[in-house]
């Protein structure tokens, strides 16, 4: 599993909708489920998945699913 | 005292061109403001057939169009009913059939026949829509504005009816506790469905101000460039928005330390330190946290820097909100005596939707009875001690779970805890208290340690019996958390 699709998955089951309801492009807001509370769960569930750590300036940029793609790949790597 | 919406046309009349709403791509002045609402009324009575005591339910989502159509309703004399776009089915059908709106409005009522609408709905219609000449006529101020349907953690949601009386009365004790003013700048990005958030609104508009609508603080690059390119001077938040402003964006909220002239804070528990951090951060802001209920709006305030020997404290009674503290009889209690937190006051609101019995239990006489307990000391300094219900009753000791997460929260590994009163499994006491936790990591802790830790601060039968682990402290929309749900699992 890519981490794109590990990320649409621990969303998926973090904000409880549907796949379909989620792409690239869906931002912070979007959809109702995608509130503060649950940013901060899927956040805190994609650390403890990958054993990673996003610092504030990293987590400010967050905006839409990409962003959060492209902020774990990078710590992935790492 | 004039209704809120009477206040937004005046203001509106004299400062047509004073931006009253933004959300960064519109931008809506007070003029056009006013003359959508007029809009907004004509629809809803020659469209949806609306009249003066009829009610609607509306999802309130955080739009310009929402804003339109809920002071449409209060000038055509139409209660409206706010639920939260993601309300559950099943407690929506629980509002709809308690009440039996007209008109259900951006909620996919699924399963009911009834008259429905959408936001876009409405937008669509008024671009072809032309404004008749009919004055308007403000709401008298014993209408029946709005009724709130409380969170409930338990049993069936209550509505609250809140008069608009009420609500104008809530607005200016606000605004004449925080000291906004006009000029100011206020984003908004708590949710409307909410009463927080819906007096939020209310008192920045009431006010003449200029309301920027953020969708969430989830976006914290937008909540910062809302702050920068709208030069926002003031924002309310509950103590779970700054736990995410502060995990998201560190400390840069101090950046803005000499624009920002205001934070209203909501009432739920906020640590001490956390208290203390934004006090140090932001010295030139007024930091005014309030203790309330949607029964009773802000029925007192504390200010952080005016009041920082007393951050412990939920403050004082807020302008024109008069508190006692009373026993279970009804009689006020002595200056540091334990007892129901009491609330008179023009804010209070008029009693439940249809809930006779309940209505007599909850007052006494003026007073509104919040079910909070508390002492209140000789400087009028008032001390929440628990929720009445929530107080855990240990071989008839009341132990309040709030003073044992606080000790417990300060444990190395504990992220977050909550504390609720079981069934003591030796069948002693009563009840005992049992300890959730949230943890970094719960290989690293052991609950004998963390037993033994807590002996040293608290009283034995305060300290938990049993304890388990959870992923997340269950919490309502605004933060206040959920320890009955706990009970009942």
């Amino acid at each position: 599993m890519s981490v794109k699709e590990e990320i649409i998955k621990i969303m998926t089951e973090v904000l409880e909708v549907e796949e379909s309801t989620l792409d690239e492009d869906t931002a912070i807001g979007d959809i109702p489920e995608w509130d503060s509370l649950h940013h901060l769960n899927i956040i805190s569930t994609i650390e403890n998945r990958f054993g990673i750590q996003f610092t504030p300036d990293i987590l400010m940029d967050l905006e839409d699913v990409s962003d959060i793609v492209k902020a774990t790949e990078d710590r992935v790597k790492k | 005292m004039k209704s809120i919406v009477e206040q937004i046309f005046i203001y509106a009349k004299e400062n047509p061109q004073k931006e009253a709403l933004k959300d960064g791509k519109d931008v809506m002045t007070y003029g056009e403001l006013i003359d959508r609402i007029r809009i907004d009324k004509i629809i809803l009575s020659k469209w949806y057939h609306l009249n003066a005591n009829d009610s609607l339910i509306i999802a309130a989502d955080k739009q310009m169009s929402f804003i339109t159509i809920y002071f449409a309703c209060h000038i055509l004399g139409v209660t409206v009913l706010p639920i939260a776009p993601d309300t559950n089915d099943k407690r929506f059908q629980l509002i709809y059939h308690k009440v039996q709106p007209k008109l259900v409005i951006g909620f996919d009522a699924k399963g009911i026949e009834c008259q429905k609408a959408s936001l876009g709905d409405f937008e669509n219609a008024a671009e072809n829509m032309v404004l008749d000449n009919d004055l308007v006529e403000f709401p008298d101020l014993s209408n029946v504005a709005d009724i709130m349907f409380t969170t409930g953690t338990t049993g069936e949601p209550k509505g609250v009816q809140l008069t608009q009386r009420n609500l104008a009365a809530a607005a200016r004790n606000i605004n004449t506790f925080i000291g906004n003013k006009s000029t100011d700048v206020e984003m908004l990005a708590l949710p409307v469905s909410h009463s927080f958030g819906l007096g939020r609104m209310r008192c920045a508009l009431s006010n003449g101000q200029t309301l920027v609508l953020l969708g969430s603080f989830a976006n914290m690059k937008k909540f910062f460039r809302f702050i920068d390119e709208f030069h926002v001077t003031g924002y309310g938040m509950v103590p779970a928005s700054w736990a995410m402003i502060k995990k998201l964006s560190g400390l840069k909220i101090k950046e803005y330390a000499s624009q920002l002239r205001y934070i209203e804070i909501g009432s739920s528990p906020m640590p001490m330190e956390e208290k203390r951090t934004l006090t140090e951060n932001l010295p030139n802001t007024r930091i005014c946290m309030h203790y309330g209920l949607t029964e009773a709006s802000r029925s007192a305030f504390i200010e952080f820097h005016e009041q920082y020997d007393y951050l412990d404290t939920v403050g004082k009674q807020s302008p024109n909100m008069f508190i006692e503290i009373r026993d279970e009889d009804g009689i006020k209690v002595s200056n540091g005596i334990e007892g129901e937190i009491c609330v008179r006051g023009e804010a209070v609101f008029s009693g439940y939707y249809e809930m006779p019995d309940e209505n007599k239990k909850s007052f006494w006489g003026e007073y509104f009875r919040t079910g909070d307990w508390g002492t209140m000391d000789d400087d009028g300094y008032i001390r929440l001690v628990s929720r009445k219900k929530e107080l855990i009753n240990v071989g008839g000791k009341k132990v309040s779970p709030i003073e044992v997460e606080e000790v417990l929260a300060k444990i190395e590994g504990v992220k977050d805890c909550v504390c609720v009163g079981v069934s003591d499994p030796e069948k002693v006491l009563g009840e005992v208290v049992k300890a959730y936790i949230v943890a970094d990591d719960p290989s690293c802790i052991s609950f004998d340690e963390v037993k033994k830790k807590l002996m040293h601060s608290l009283e034995d039968y305060k300290v938990p019996m049993l304890y388990e682990f959870i992923d997340a402290v269950p919490k309502t929309s605004s933060g206040k958390v959920q320890r009955l749900s706990l009970k009942k699992s």
